[in-house]
């Protein structure tokens, strides 16, 4: 007896030591500070950047742009994902595969229908779709369906040119049809499921969204044990929590703070140039700004380029805010954005029904970084050639655009990488600032404007969509609706043993394609 | 005759909170439209609209009032308009943070009874001067600045104290500090003009006169005296501890209910503000009758 | 420290000790500072110098072109100091007073006629303190619009409720005092009565409590513009200042340290004041 139980002992001290050697998991728990984190993590209503942000850590899009393909984060090949390969087999229809051995968070293994659910009628672009943005994106998809267990087939209503471009927008997410279904929406936003490397533990809001890591992750190993995305709203208390250690990874460093962080031993700090430009927006139905000749004139009077460079030091860039390096073939480098003349602009300006009145320019509260010093430097230069500016800070989108105003803050987004984002969706017919059911109608585009934006969405021949787009470009050119301040530019600091890149757009990824730790961490 | 104060102030509380709540909702239903809060300034005017139709926001503004009464006196606050979670839960899920950071800076706030007294005790000598001094430089210094330099020097520089968040004492000590030191200059020197007017006063002086030994007149005569107003000030304390705990658990992530408001003012939710103002008044209310009450038994000339 | 009482009660004349004297010379030119800001400031508070962004003062590296350097728009810190000071201080002086006199002609009405009259007083009271003010204000701004003027009411409005209860406390008090009924029986009328009696006797007290609202005004309009409800840019005060430059602690300390002293000599110097008057006011008080 006494021997039998000393077995026992042995063989369950042996078991239990070996299940702790398995259990054991030597991989670090990666703590980023945030400033803000979203209300939500559902694909469908997480549309703005610190939303994105976070989604790409728990979601797969079905197609994902190559990112992490280069060393600046802004490669735009497109690469599988939970799709395996897409084939055009007739004008308007493409049969996808999916990806085989990919498993929800919950165990469920991804199916066929889960991916036509996801950009199905009843999702994405019905007429009493769950997400009402879905047409935005999927609005030209007439049928999805389930051809076997591995296909499925997507009809559009017109050929498609950015056919498989668009899943690697943020609506370009898949996820769980019963899940999905039985928790609503709502209940999805707060407790989601997706294919992603990491799957959501905890989630207080505006506190700490707890990841730990999927390890059926068909892309691999999830690097990290647990992500915690942690809200830190007061900056130096990030920066600080940073050089103390409490911390990984921060985001939202302001241009001048990078300098006093890159001195600090132990830190790196790494620019992401965001496809997203900072624009001033012009709301044409708020006289004296209907007069093209005045938005030239404000246009040509503010000398952006020293603006950017003053703010943001070398990685100030002025482009056109609707011609981007990103959109690769079509980017046409002959076509600047608008520069900057004062001569030229006071003599519009006297042409112009201009009378010296106050114009109010609007600015939200902390949305976009440094944007309210710019104002106030071009305030300033724009008092020199005889415009008389007010700033008017709001500190909701709620009253952000009560009342009169003539200047907006604005910005425009490359979701794709494609000459119609952010021309077509920005300035497009269900856009807030041009739709004309919006109660916040800023500019109606001339008809031909929406129609070259139709062509645009329907041409597949490269050349003819060259020239489509040059005259969308002319128009806008001449319209001036909005004039760019200056890209975006995020910084963000780390830890030297954290070996991870941003992108050139607001996703963070922290799967096995971009993240690893060096020895020390 | 002890029935018809309580049963008049109790109607007194239920008439400002009904008040307060009626305010909030027209504040908050006023100032802008709700909608672009929650769906971001470059929601498609679709979305808008799914907004406006899920919360009401469509419908008159007296309809609403009368909905969100109804719901409220069924002690349903509705849910948060910007996550879908219940307001209440919330709330109660944040409160518990608050509490502890209130409880603690309050205890702060009052260690300045004791400094002021002293300083009154000691008038004119050099422990009174830098007894005052410390009491204006603590309550002159902004909270958002106060705690921003705490972070800089104690945790940045010295590596001693975490810069954010909650969970252990010493993530406590910061936040504590901030908003308990500022009340805990201005109780010390109300303290020290209170306790100086009564040493003054004839009642006092005559005690003195007729011989009674210094601490007795102390104890038995002065403080009592002294109580009466600085009882009333410690009830305005909770009030700016309470405006004060919007900034510093901004500044130091804490997780508490001024987060919670702040953030849910800035986007226009209408149930989470709700939930939180009317729990500030009635703590409020409460505290303001608890002073009077104390009011009265302090001062028996009080008592009707 | 005065026993006037005891003494024969001839009134001893101090000459005003240093530390008031030091207390009053800075509010004094403080004052005149921000009066003469447009004549003082070297450059225009709005005029920005790109080149020239986070120079520091001249006594740490800078020049003397910026005597106190610029913020992180290139603007001279002396120039917005001198406008802040001015924006800040008849922000603050306003409000304060404002407050101060409606709390008080309130609090008197409450103590003196009791009954309802008092509950609706002291409701609105318990409503102002139990309503965040931050709430108050953001209502406020949007429906009226941000505004100079419209700010300075609405700080007027937030103190009126402290002045209130103290001064309602305080009479209530004083009306159970013996000389009160003496001066009752005498026929003496209430208004009479509370000018120059009660109002001497509890002076002292609200006179504190104005040395100790005055800072704190400045601080709530420092609160307000760190979560972007007060003076609006390219205005300035010194809650705008330092708020901006909380961000700049490290590589621009001055553009918040410089506002920080100026509030903290403020707070000091009035508070130096109310003591002093305080003082005074017992002083004149004993002598009854």
């Amino acid at each position: 007896m006494h021997l039998l139980k000393t077995t026992v002992l042995a063989l369950l001290a042996t078991v239990s030591l070996a299940s702790t050697g398995i259990a054991q998991d030597a991989r670090p728990v990666l703590k980023v500070g945030v400033e803000q984190l979203p209300e939500g993590l559902a694909p469908g209503l997480q549309l703005n950047n610190v939303g994105q942000r976070i989604t790409y850590s728990i979601f797969d899009h079905l197609i994902k742009r190559g990112y992490w393909t280069n060393e600046s984060g802004d490669g735009a090949e497109l690469m599988p994902s939970i799709a395996t390969e897409w084939r055009n087999i007739s004008p308007t229809e493409w049969e996808v595969d999916i990806r085989q051995g990919v498993t929800f968070h919950d165990g469920k293994p991804l199916t066929a229908e889960d991916v036509a659910f996801t950009f199905g009628e009843q999702n994405m672009w019905g007429k009493d779709r769950i997400v009402v943005q879905g047409t935005t994106y999927f609005g030209n998809l007439t049928d999805v369906s389930v051809v076997d267990a591995d296909t499925v087939k997507f009809t559009t209503v017109a050929p498609d040119p950015i056919f498989a471009k668009r899943f690697t927008a943020p609506l370009g997410m898949v996820v769980p049809k019963d899940y999905y279904l039985e928790k609503g929406i709502d209940g999805f936003n707060l407790a989601p499921i997706g294919t992603g490397p990491y799957k959501v533990a905890e989630y207080r809001q505006h506190e700490i969204l707890r990841l730990v890591a999927h390890d059926d992750y068909w892309g691999g190993t999830p690097p990290a044990k647990e992500v915690q995305f942690i809200e830190i709203p007061e900056e130096a208390a990030r920066i600080s929590a940073l050089i103390n250690g409490e911390l990984d990874v921060i985001t939202n460093v302001s241009p001048d703070q990078q300098a006093t962080l890159s001195g600090q031993p132990g830190i790196v700090v790494k620019p992401a140039i965001i496809d997203n430009t900072r624009t001033l927006a012009f709301n044409t139905f708020a006289p004296p700004m209907d007069d093209v000749k005045l938005r030239r004139a404000i246009a040509l009077g503010a000398d952006r380029k020293r603006v950017a460079e003053a703010l943001w030091g070398t990685e100030g860039r002025l482009p056109h805010p609707l011609n981007l390096p990103g959109h690769g073939e079509y980017y046409f480098a002959d076509r600047p954005a608008i520069g900057y003349d004062p001569e030229e602009a006071k003599r519009l300006l006297s042409e112009s029904k201009y009378n010296g009145e106050e114009l109010v320019l609007r600015v939200l509260e902390g949305y976009y970084t440094n944007y309210l010093q710019a104002a106030q430097i071009l305030q300033e230069m724009w008092r020199d050639i005889g415009i008389n500016v007010k700033i008017e800070v709001r500190d909701s989108g709620a009253t952000l655009r009560e009342g009169t105003y003539h200047l907006m803050n604005a910005s425009d987004g490359m979701q794709v990488n494609d000459p119609l984002h952010p021309f077509y969706t920005t300035f497009g017919p269900t856009a807030p600032r041009t739709a004309e059911n919006s109660k916040n109608r800023e500019w109606a585009p001339p008809a031909r404007f929406w129609e070259l934006g139709e062509l645009l969405s329907t041409t597949t021949d490269v050349e003819e969509r060259k020239k489509l787009f040059r005259e969308a470009l002319d128009i806008f050119d001449a319209e001036v609706p909005e004039v760019p301040l200056f890209q975006a530019v995020d910084y963000y600091a780390m830890r030297e043993t954290v070996d991870w890149k941003p992108y050139s757009f607001f996703p963070m990824d922290f799967g096995p394609n971009n993240l690893s730790f060096k020895t020390g961490h | 005759m002890l029935r018809r104060p309580i049963t008049l102030r109790a109607l007194r509380l239920a008439a400002t909170l009904f008040v307060v709540a009626t305010a909030v909702f027209l504040m908050m239903r006023t100032s802008g439209d709700p909608a672009l809060a929650i769906a971001g300034p470059d929601a498609e005017p679709a979305y808008l609209e799914q907004v406006r139709l899920k919360w009401g926001l469509d419908q008159p503004l007296h309809e609403q009032y009368l909905v969100f009464l109804g719901n409220a006196f069924r002690g349903d606050f509705g849910q948060s308009m910007a996550s879908g979670e219940g307001a209440g839960a919330l709330f109660l899920a944040r409160l518990p943070a608050t509490l502890q950071l209130g409880i603690l800076s309050l205890i702060i706030s009052f260690l300045g009874i004791p400094l002021g007294i002293i300083a009154a005790l000691r008038q004119g000598t050099s422990l009174d001067r830098f007894v005052m001094s410390f009491a204006v430089m603590a309550f002159s210094m902004p909270n958002f600045f106060l705690g921003i330099l705490f972070i800089l020097v104690f945790s940045m520089h010295l590596h001693l104290l975490p810069s954010y968040g909650s969970g252990s004492w010493q993530h406590l000590v910061m936040p504590a500090l901030t908003l308990g030191l500022s009340s805990a200059g201005a109780v010390a020197r109300f303290a020290r003009s209170c306790m100086l007017d009564v040493l003054g006063s004839t009642y006092v002086l005559s005690a003195r006169a007729r011989g009674i030994p210094t601490s007795r007149r102390m104890l038995l005569h002065a403080l009592p005296n002294a109580a009466i107003p600085l009882v009333t000030i410690l009830g305005f304390r909770i009030g700016d501890l309470v405006a004060g705990a919007i900034i510093v658990e901004t500044v130091f992530a804490w997780p508490g209910i001024g987060r919670l408001l702040a953030n849910a003012v800035a986007s226009r939710d209408l149930p989470v503000v709700q939930v939180v103002v009317l729990a500030t008044a009635l703590t409020m209310i409460l505290a303001n009758l608890a002073v009077d009450a104390l009011y009265g038994w302090l001062d028996p000339r009080m008592r009707r | 420290m005065t026993d006037h009482v005891l003494t024969t009660g001839k009134v001893r004349r101090k000459s005003l000790p240093l530390t008031v004297k030091f207390a009053v010379a800075t509010l004094v030119l403080l004052a005149l500072a921000g009066a003469g800001a447009d004549v003082l400031s070297p450059y225009d508070y709005r005029d920005t110098d790109l080149l020239a962004r986070l120079a520091p003062p001249v006594f740490a590296g800078g020049d003397w072109s910026h005597i106190l350097g610029t913020d992180e728009i290139g603007r001279d810190i002396l120039t917005r100091l001198l406008h802040a000071i001015r924006a800040s201080l008849l922000i603050a002086a306003f409000g304060t007073l404002f407050g101060a006199v409606i709390g008080t002609v309130l609090g008197f009405v409450a103590a003196h006629f009791r009954g309802w009259v008092e509950h609706v007083i002291m409701a609105a009271v318990d409503f102002q303190a139990a309503v965040p003010f931050i709430i108050l204000v953001l209502f406020f701004m949007a429906v009226v619009g941000t505004g100079f003027w419209i700010f300075l009411l609405l700080i007027g409005v937030a103190g009126w409720e402290v002045f209130a209860r103290l001064a309602r406390g305080l009479v209530l008090s004083a009306r159970e005092q013996n000389y009160v009924a003496a001066l009752e029986g005498l026929s003496m009328s209430w208004p009479r009565i509370y000018r120059r009696h009660v109002l001497p006797n509890i002076a002292s007290a609200l006179i504190v409590q104005l040395t100790l609202n005055f800072p704190a005004t400045v601080l709530l309009e420092t609160g307000l513009s760190f979560l972007g409800l007060g003076v609006q840019p390219p205005g300035t005060s010194l809650g705008l200042m330092l708020g901006q430059g909380r961000s700049f602690l490290l590589q621009a300390w001055w553009i918040a340290v410089c506002p920080g002293i100026v509030i903290f000599l403020t707070t000091f110097s009035m508070s130096i004041l109310g003591d002093w008057i305080r003082d005074r006011l017992d002083a004149k008080t004993a002598e009854h």
